[in-house]
């Protein structure tokens, strides 16, 4: 019986595009709105998916990227005499003020890099050569809201924290969530522009050697240093976390998501509800040639599942084909892991499962007497 | 020709005793049956007649078990089906009864031979053996060349003769069958009641039909009358004629 429900649902050409429209909208809203928030989420940690670094380590008490506790020089010898680490490089981040020649001025962020190696120093150079970081008062800017203080190109000069300083190069970054534009330095001119900081390394950027793996490094440099080690992606989540709980970003969009979870199980309940009210007669007249209820109920948990798969397929196909033709730095922070295609699939199936349960209670209620009823 | 000798040849298939069968409550309580006792035999065609709201499609809704009465026994070939519990009673149907409607009933989205199949798809038949199965009745009842077609693209005559199909496939000891020819014109319903006819004639299978048609009374073997809820009497019709069927 369960072909013979397939092809009732299949036969009616309308109704089934009905059926699969509505949860293909559902589910389109839902990847959507699950998309932006990966998107977004995704950007806060674009710093430190730069910097390419496996291991990530910061004074205990930092709790992500944006939120640190300045570390002496001195620690990242520390960290380096660990056995295990191949290298060990200090990274800076620090709040400066910039104003232009021809005035304008603005809040920056400058990250400094290791002198030698330049470790942490993002590639994507659309202009300017890389070791021209390591002239006097060098920086390198990342493209994109330098407009704040004043759309410095290369050769240009500006003022930071009351220093001169050179812009010799540009870059092409991925969209980071944080508004502040970010210039690019060496650590020898972090402790220039910032005299007074006794703590200038922010993170200690480190590699395993090749006979140890990251995860064992990891717990034995926060064993031997008191310092504390992360892997990448677990210090992206740390980032991503800091964010989600202090924008509310996570409470706003899960209040859409919210919204749109009740409309999808509304609307698709409705359809297929609908859709079972249609067949009523058909219904009786299986209960009247004496069906059990059984195999009444999985007809039409074979009906919806089928909906729901087909819709679910339907919508996340697009809304991941929209997603790809985002272009990737562009405004919308647009991003669909699989890992939200399962969520989202889960989801669907919850609210087929319900609207397959409130269509079964209506179908085994039919009364096999009204097949004789006009 | 009608008499009233009771044909005694076969069992008795259907028997109901002191049925009583009323909807509503308080005043809108409509009382329907009343004590209704009533023997059908195998091998018979047996036609309920009487006016419109007399209560007939009620009486063959219990006597096909689809219907529970108030009060009173219903027997189906020795089962006292009065007592099964639903879940049971919709075995005993599957296994024991055929259906056929006015409307038909047919599902429009699945092919002709599929619709025939539906009975032993839900007894739990493979689906390839049941369409085989109905393919053969289709081209009992003269509808060989339609099994892959759809109901829409039949006459109405046509959709009958896949009802009637459907409603044999199981091999039925006991068909059912409100009023299978008032979606027809005439020529096509004596048609039907022809075939419906040729069904009756196992010696193990007992037929209802419930008309209003009176042109077709001749099919007959017993004819029920009934009016305002009552038997008002039941004739007997001796045609004479051989009992063996195709079907
Ligand atoms: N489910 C129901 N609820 C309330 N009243 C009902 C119900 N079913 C039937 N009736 C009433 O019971 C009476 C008998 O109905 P029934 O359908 O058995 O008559 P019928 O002889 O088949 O009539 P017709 O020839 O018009 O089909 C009618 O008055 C009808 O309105
Ligand atoms: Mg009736």
């Amino acid at each position: 019986m369960y072909q013979i429900a397939l092809k009732m649902l299949f036969g009616d050409k309308a109704k089934f595009l009905t059926l699969v429209v509505g949860l293909t909208f559902s589910v389109m809203l839902l990847t959507q709105q699950g998309s932006i928030f990966c998107g977004l989420m995704l950007r806060t940690a674009s710093n430190i998916f730069e910097t390419g670094a496996p291991i990530w380590v910061v004074d205990p008490k930092a709790t992500s990227f944006n939120d640190v506790v300045d570390m002496k020089l001195s620690e990242v010898l520390r960290v380096r005499s660990v056995e295990g680490v191949k290298w060990a490089v200090p990274l800076a981040l620090h709040a400066a003020t910039a104003q232009s020649d021809k005035g304008d001025t603005g809040a920056v962020q400058i990250i400094g890099v290791d002198d030698q190696t330049l470790i942490g120093l993002p590639t994507g150079m659309t202009k300017g050569r890389y070791e021209d970081i390591n002239q006097p008062g060098a920086v390198i800017i990342a493209k994109g809201r330098s407009e704040r203080y004043g759309s410095p190109q290369v050769g240009d000069f500006f003022e930071l924290n009351d220093q001169r300083v050179k812009v010799v190069g540009m870059l092409e970054t991925q969209k980071s969530f944080s508004p502040f534009p970010i210039m690019y330095t060496t650590m020898n001119k972090v402790q220039q522009l910032f005299p007074e900081k006794k703590r200038p390394v922010s993170f200690i950027l480190v590699k395993n050697e090749s006979t140890i793996s990251p995860e064992k490094l990891i717990e034995r440099i926060t064993a031997q240093t008191g310092l504390h080690a992360y892997g990448l992606w677990d210090f992206v989540f740390l980032t991503m976390q800091f964010w989600a709980a202090n924008t509310g970003i996570p409470i706003n969009l899960g209040i859409n998501v919210l919204m749109v979870l009740i409309i999808g199980t509304v609307i698709s309940a409705q359809t297929l509800y609908a859709f079972m009210l249609e067949n009523t007669r058909q219904f009786g007249t299986f209960k009247a040639i004496g069906i059990e209820n059984k195999t009444l109920a999985g007809m039409v948990l074979v009906q919806s599942a089928v909906v729901g798969i087909i819709g679910h397929g339907i919508g996340s196909g697009l809304i991941s084909t929209l997603g790809l033709l985002n272009p990737p730095n562009s405004q919308l922070a647009f991003y669909t892991p699989p890992q939200l295609i399962g969520i989202t699939f889960v989801l669907v199936c919850g609210f087929c499962l319900l609207a397959a349960v409130l269509s079964i209670i209506k179908v085994l209620r039919i009364d096999p007497a009204i097949v004789f009823r006009g | 020709m009608m008499t009233t000798i009771p044909t005694t040849a076969h069992p008795i298939a259907v028997s109901t005793n002191g049925l009583n069968k009323s909807f509503g409550d308080g005043e809108n309580r409509l009382h329907v049956l009343h004590d209704i006792n009533l023997n059908l035999r195998s091998g018979s065609m047996n036609y309920i007649v009487g006016p419109s709201g007399c209560g007939k499609t009620t009486l063959i809704s219990i006597m096909a078990g689809i219907l529970t009465a108030e009060s009173g026994e219903t027997t189906l070939f020795g089962t006292p089906i009065h007592k099964l519990k639903s879940s049971q009673k919709a075995k005993f149907r599957r296994d024991n009864i055929g259906f056929i409607f006015q409307q038909f009933n047919l599902v429009a989205t699945i092919t002709n031979a599929e619709n025939v199949a539906v009975p032993l798809l839900i007894q739990g038949k493979p689906h390839g053996k049941a369409i085989e199965q109905a393919k053969l009745l289709l081209e009992q009842v003269g509808l060989g060349d339609k099994v892959n077609g759809f109901p829409r693209d039949l006459s109405g005559g046509q959709q009958q003769r896949v009802a009637i199909a459907r409603a044999l496939i199981n091999n039925p000891r006991l068909v059912v069958c409100d009023e299978p020819t008032s979606a027809l014109d005439g020529k096509t319903g004596a048609q039907i009641l022809e075939l419906l006819t040729v069904v009756a004639r196992d010696p193990n299978r007992c037929v209802v039909v419930v008309t209003h048609d009176n042109r077709i009374y001749k099919y007959a073997d017993q004819l029920v009358e009934m009016e305002d809820g009552r038997i008002k009497s039941i004739q007997q019709v001796d045609h004479s004629r051989p009992t063996d069927s195709q079907f």
